[in-house]
């Protein structure tokens, strides 16, 4: 991976689609007929999301980030913090119509349960004509036939008049990316895209992610739990814990020297499919479970399951240092003051 | 066909419903007597060949009746369940989208009408606004649909957070494209069991009316003709009874029926 | 060499429905010691579960059920009365499942279900016997803090922790065979490998024998003796878990084997030129018939049109394929 001592040059030079800085989402519960806690659900992030690039962002259940695709789709307003889409700000863009028409066609998303986002009550064509029906374009039936022919749906003819539940799951993912691409947009952002599919269709998926993306010169925000899935795919790859990034840099960065000790840990618990591989012997693990996102630990939020934590770590929050040009972890260890 | 070998209520109910409606559409020609004509008898009459369910005490044919009565139950029916459906979207399906301020007024609303006895608030408004027809179909669908709406709102509440609203959104639909298109059809199929409930409710609740002479005077109802028997059923007059009684009763469970088969076909749980 | 715990023979599974029937599982023979691993693994839909629950009497009253033989531990289960089944489910076989939150029962605390299990097997028990032994049991699935947990409630347990109440319930009758049905799938990384080292643990405590059901092939190579890849309600292919791994020989198991390790070693994109042979055809619609691979098997002759039979290669290895 030679390219990526330019690359972060190139990368400099490229359009942002997305800032995001200092997003916060907090969801009010009630815990009793008087009182009320907040889940933090994101808790101050940030991300610098380039044109042309596989964005990833990875985290284990509950670390948030549903939430945060939730909010760049505008389906969520931030608690705190600020979006911005082409450099100008999300809420002014979704509060005008035509400019949020505008958004609609250049964001897309795929969700992670191909199950229920699709509806039961429609065909495959009723689902592909309606982003044309949206924005009021004309609808061919040629156009909806490429479509289907691109996600590698074939004969489209046959697939057409199908209802979901005549769909496979891998046959079901296709199409959401199909009405993803409808609109030709300029990124698509991908929450768990392969999470609900067996191990042999996810490959074909991640495969059809790769074509599509060199085809089309998309963006692609892709948010998942399955860590190795990325290795593939990714550019740029975000670690979340706990509603917080906690290491963010180019992806070859992330994967082979990895400076967090929860990045490090998740790595290391990937089984590998291997039975001779030393590792696939030991497995080696991380204790614990992830935090409460109600009242989340102290200092740094992974200290109660971190192996290398000393005492600053429950008093003081890390920093965010870069250690490397784009490659930024928020660890003591790494703070050499 | 396929919908029928999945649900023995719905063939049933089917087959019960649609010979009542043949023998309600074909009154005229079953019958050349007038329901609502006194005479044709002196006096109370058993059945006879002449008269296939006998006579009241003022010589109504009670065979004729009962026929045109089934015209009166199921319009009265159909028509006021549709305005009751109708109302109920209206008000459930922008409560449970929308939510928040316009959500909780409609269900105050709602609550309103669910917490008063519905029969008697029915008869003050008949009482008050006029036994005709049309009012009597307005009163019982104002009266009947809180309990749809409730319907409609719970079941919206709950498909508006699958996900594909969510890509309805992320395309840019508009509200009214997301409930009319995107909801709606999913949540018809509870709604439309729920209003076989409430037509045989009406069926019932118009039978009920002018069993206590708050019905169309101009109308032939079972309701009616049962308010006569209960006196000529004192001098043995039990054809006026029974026969209307049948009626109701095979109507009322045909339509039951028709909902549990509804429910069969639209609860993929129910069938294993 | 170990005893033989339960050995199944010709199983076919068929679900009979109104409209349709399933044959869910066709002629799957296998066995397992006492001890060992076993895993099947095969994508979803291919009978994996199905054959678990044919194991343990739990199929649906509509699922018919035929096999030459299924004995567990010497005894005749095939044709056990209830009386016997209830007895060996309870207490010999267990399972635990992809969603235990769904399997736990929503109104009552953990510690009162803990304490029924153990009373489902000892009624004479004292309830601070049970109470000493829930806690026993939640220290051995390693929960942190078993005495705040007996008192918590299905739904505040997260995926993992609800996992391990689950299987505390499930040793505390000291089985002599677990099924594992696709038990971390729902799970995070990190939780999914402290979970199979769990189970690990307990096989080698109890000399536990555990037959893992599921459709990632990565997780085997760590748990595992014997692998049977299972298709469209079939066995593929069996053999040791090198072997599987090493050389493996079904075109099915192949593409298994492949995407999993593009996918582990992040050349998903170079899978296409190495897949060539097993190419995914295009579905159609019609019958098949012969093997049942056909359809997306491009190494395929005229010969596959007739059903392979599971040939018995060296060593452990069985193969359902024409062309080996
Ligand atoms: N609408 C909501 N109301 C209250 N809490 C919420 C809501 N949506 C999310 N949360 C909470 O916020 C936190 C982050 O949720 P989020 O869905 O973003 O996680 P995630 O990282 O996508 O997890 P997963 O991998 O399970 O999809 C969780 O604790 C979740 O329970
Ligand atoms: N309770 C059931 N009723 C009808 N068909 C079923 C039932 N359970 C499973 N099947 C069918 O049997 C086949 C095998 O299913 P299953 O054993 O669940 O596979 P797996 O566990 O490998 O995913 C599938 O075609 C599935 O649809
Ligand atoms: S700050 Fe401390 S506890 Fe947090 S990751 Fe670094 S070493 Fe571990
Ligand atoms: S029998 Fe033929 S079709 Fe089946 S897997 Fe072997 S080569 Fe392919
Ligand atoms: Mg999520
Ligand atoms: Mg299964």
């Amino acid at each position: 991976m030679q390219w990526l001592k330019e690359g972060s040059v190139l990368a400099n030079m490229r359009q942002t689609i997305f800032l995001i800085t200092g997003l916060k989402k907090y969801y009010m519960v009630k815990t009793g007929l008087f009182s009320k806690a907040y889940i933090k659900a994101v808790d101050g992030v940030n991300f610098h999301i380039r044109e042309g690039e596989t964005y990833c962002i990875v985290g284990e259940s509950g670390s948030g980030k549903t939430t945060v695709t939730k909010m760049l789709l505008g389906l969520e307003q931030p608690t705190e913090g600020k979006i911005e889409f082409l450099g100008k700000d999300l809420a002014k863009i979704l509060s005008n119509n035509s400019s949020a028409k505008e958004f609609r066609k250049n964001v897309q998303a795929v969700f992670q349960d191909p199950y229920s986002s699709l509806n039961p009550r429609k065909t495959v064509k009723d689902i592909l004509e309606k982003p044309f029906k949206v924005h009021n374009s004309v609808i061919e039936e040629k156009t909806v036939v490429r479509l289907l022919e691109e996600v590698g749906l074939t004969p489209a003819k046959e697939f057409l008049p199908r209802y979901v539940h005549q769909l496979s799951g891998g046959q079901r993912q296709r199409v959401c990316i199909a009405r993803a691409l409808a609109l030709k947009p300029k990124v698509v952002i991908l929450d768990e895209p392969t999470a609900a599919l067996d191990v042999t269709i996810k490959a074909q998926i991640l495969n059809l992610l790769i074509d599509l993306k060199e085809k089309y010169n998309l963006t692609y925000v892709i948010i998942s739990h399955e860590l190795p899935l990325l290795k593939s795919i990714a550019d740029k790859v975000s670690v979340m814990y706990a509603g917080k990034v906690v290491e963010e840099g180019p992806a070859e960065r992330i994967f082979n020297s990895p400076k967090h000790p929860y990045t490090l840990g998740l790595l290391e618990s990937i089984p590998p499919p291997d039975p001779k591989s030393a590792k696939s012997k030991t497995l080696p693990t991380l204790e614990g479970e992830p935090p409460s996102p109600v009242n989340p630990p102290k200092g740094c939020r992974f200290h109660p399951r971190c192996p290398y934590r000393f005492n600053l770590c429950d008093k003081l929050e890390p920093k965010e240092i870069e250690v490397f040009p784009e490659h930024r972890v928020s660890c003591h260890l790494l703070d050499k003051k | 066909m396929f919908l029928f070998r999945r649900s023995r209520s719905l063939t049933i109910s089917l087959i019960l419903l649609s010979s009542i409606i043949f023998l309600g559409l074909t009154a005229g020609i079953l019958t050349d007597k007038d329901p609502l004509k006194t005479g044709y008898s002196q006096g109370l009459t058993p059945p006879s060949p002449q008269f296939p369910m006998g006579t009241d005490q003022l010589g109504r044919d009670v065979f004729s009746w009962t026929l045109y009565g089934i015209r009166t139950a199921l319009f009265v029916s159909l028509v006021s369940t549709s305005l009751t459906v109708l109302i109920s979207i209206t008000v459930g399906l922008p409560a449970g989208y929308f939510g928040g301020k316009l959500d909780q007024l409609l269900m105050r609303v709602t609550d309103f009408f669910l917490s008063i006895p519905r029969f008697i608030l029915i008869i003050f408004a008949v009482i008050i606004f006029g036994p005709t027809l049309t009012n009597i179909i307005l009163i019982l669908s104002v009266f009947s649909w809180p309990t749809i709406a409730r319907i409609v709102r719970a079941e919206v509440l709950s498909i508006k957070e699958r996900e594909y609203v969510q890509a309805a959104k992320v395309l840019g639909a508009g509200n009214f494209d997301i409930m009319f298109n995107e909801i709606l059809p999913n949540v018809m199929p509870p709604v439309l069991v729920a209003s076989a409930l409430q037509m045989s409710d009406a069926i019932l609740a118009e039978a009920g009316l002018s069993f206590l002479g708050l019905g169309d005077p101009n109308m032939a109802s079972w309701g009616r003709i049962l308010a006569i028997a209960r006196q000529a059923i004192y001098v043995g007059g039990w054809w006026t009874l029974a026969f209307p009684s049948i009626f109701i009763t095979i109507t009322v469970l045909s339509v039951n029926l028709l909902a549990d088969g509804l429910n069969d076909i639209f609860n993929p749980k129910s069938i294993r | 060499m170990a005893e033989t715990l339960l050995k199944v023979e010709d199983l076919n599974v068929e679900y009979v429905l109104r409209e349709y029937k399933v044959n869910a599982v066709r002629n799957v023979s296998f066995y397992i010691n006492e001890g060992e691993c076993i895993a099947l693994v095969g994508e979803s839909g291919s009978g994996k579960s199905t054959v678990a629950m044919a194991v343990m009497g739990l199929l649906p009253p509509y699922a018919k059920i035929s096999a030459k033989k299924i004995t567990f531990d010497g005894k005749d289960i095939l044709n056990a009365d209830e009386r016997l089944m209830t007895e060996i489910r309870g207490k010999d076989v267990t399972v635990i499942f992809q969603d235990p939150i769904s399997y736990l029962n929503p109104i009552i605390s953990v510690g009162e279900q803990i304490f029924e299990a153990l009373m489902a097997h000892n009624p004479k028990i004292s309830s601070n016997e049970a109470h000493a032994q829930a806690i026993e049991l939640l220290k051995k699935v390693r929960i942190a803090d078993p005495e705040r947990v007996l008192k918590m409630y299905p739904f505040q347990l997260s995926g993992g922790m609800a996992q391990r109440v689950f299987i505390a319930m499930a040793i505390s009758a000291k089985p002599k065979l677990l099924i594992a049905d696709e038990p971390t799938t729902a799970l995070d990384l990190t939780i999914q490998s402290q979970i199979l080292k769990l189970l690990n643990n307990l096989r080698k405590e109890y000399n536990l024998s555990i037959i893992l059901i599921t459709h990632d092939l990565s997780l085997t190579s760590y748990l595992a003796d014997r692998i049977y890849v299972m298709y469209n309600g079939q066995v593929v292919e069996e053999d040791s878990v090198e072997g599987i791994f090493s050389n493996p020989i079904h075109p099915y198991t192949k593409t298994l084997i492949l995407s999993s390790q593009a996918i582990y070693l992040g050349e998903v994109k170079r899978l296409r030129e190495k897949m060539a042979t097993i190419t995914e055809k295009v579905e159609n619609s019609y019958t098949i018939k012969g093997c049942d691979f056909i359809r997306k098997c491009s190494n395929y002759s005229l010969e596959c049109e007739k059903e392979p039979p599971l040939i018995e290669c060296n060593g452990l290895k069985k193969v359902r394929c024409w062309r080996i």
